[in-house]
């Protein structure tokens, strides 16, 4: 009986002092499993763009309005997509540490050179698959949305969209 | 506000449209629309947030709201009287915490052709 109750009361400390140890918990899974993930990702993207360019032969996005280049369009329409991303706890974590010291921020510029990468990838397929031949006059512009009210947590989620005119030739 | 159906015109984001001639110009013509994500949203993009990457929930809010802002400027186009956007450009600004704005303007004109 003793010793039960032992095991017992040894769970419940157990138990009570595992929340002040989760956010640490949290982290190492962030930059274990973050990892992983956004290795996926990436590989994920690349195969989509080879995937691509091996079918489409060429490149359909250009920030030329100058459409003279294969001929009149005879047909055109706005297109955009759009991403949001954000950085891991853990890549949070390496970007305040190197707000300490300066320098270039891998872990943020990591992300969003994901996210824009795939934002391009999305309007290539977006207008491929609506039937289009080339999109021109592209931009890419990124803004910052804050997470809740009341905090100044701005780093937490980026938009980042796309958008230009679909020509059919 | 009575459910409005699509409006379906000539919309780009470069100075002509392909294949018509800009017989007159309307004016700047806007829509936008203010977006708030629900707590449920903002739940999951944080657990998300543990591992990184996209933050599904709000790509596809902020897409829905973009779209809105679109029809919207073309609601303003049509009322109007014309039948084609040109130069459109989007702008997003995040105003107070949790809510972003979506604007969409451009040139509305009539073509023919």
């Amino acid at each position: 009986m003793i010793k039960m109750a032992d095991s017992a009361g040894s769970i419940i400390a157990l138990l009570s002092i595992l929340p002040s140890f989760l956010p640490i918990i949290l982290i190492i899974f962030s930059a274990i499993y973050g990892t992983i993930y956004q290795n996926g990702l990436d590989k994920k993207r690349l195969k989509r763009e080879l995937e691509f360019f091996n079918n489409y032969g060429k490149d359909n996005l250009m920030t030329l309005e100058n459409h003279g280049l294969e001929g009149k369009p005879s047909a055109m329409n706005l297109v955009f997509t759009n991403i949001t991303v954000g950085p891991s706890w853990w890549q949070l974590f390496i970007g305040w540490l190197k707000g300490i010291f300066g320098g270039e921020i891998q872990s943020y510029s990591r992300v969003l050179n994901y996210g824009r990468m795939e934002v391009l990838q999305r309007l290539r397929e977006k207008a491929a698959q609506e039937g289009w031949d080339q999109v021109i006059n592209v931009r890419l512009e990124s803004v910052v949305i804050s997470k809740s009210a009341g905090r100044n947590d701005k780093t937490s989620a980026i938009e980042i969209y796309a958008y230009g005119t679909a020509v059919k030739y | 506000m009575q459910p409005q159906q699509p409006v379906q015109m000539a919309v780009s984001n470069t100075e002509t449209i392909a294949g018509a001639t800009i017989v007159q110009s309307l004016g700047l013509v806007t829509g936008s629309t203010v977006r708030a994500k629900n707590i449920g949203k903002d739940i999951l993009a944080g657990l998300k947030n543990i591992v990184g990457g996209e933050l599904g929930t709000y790509t596809q809010l902020l897409n829905e709201a973009r779209n809105q802002a679109l029809q919207r400027m073309m609601a303003d186009a049509q009322a109007r009287g014309a039948n084609a956007v040109v130069n459109v450009r989007f702008a997003t600004s995040a105003v107070a915490g949790g809510a972003a704005e979506l604007f969409a303007y451009g040139t509305a004109v009539v073509i023919q052709g």
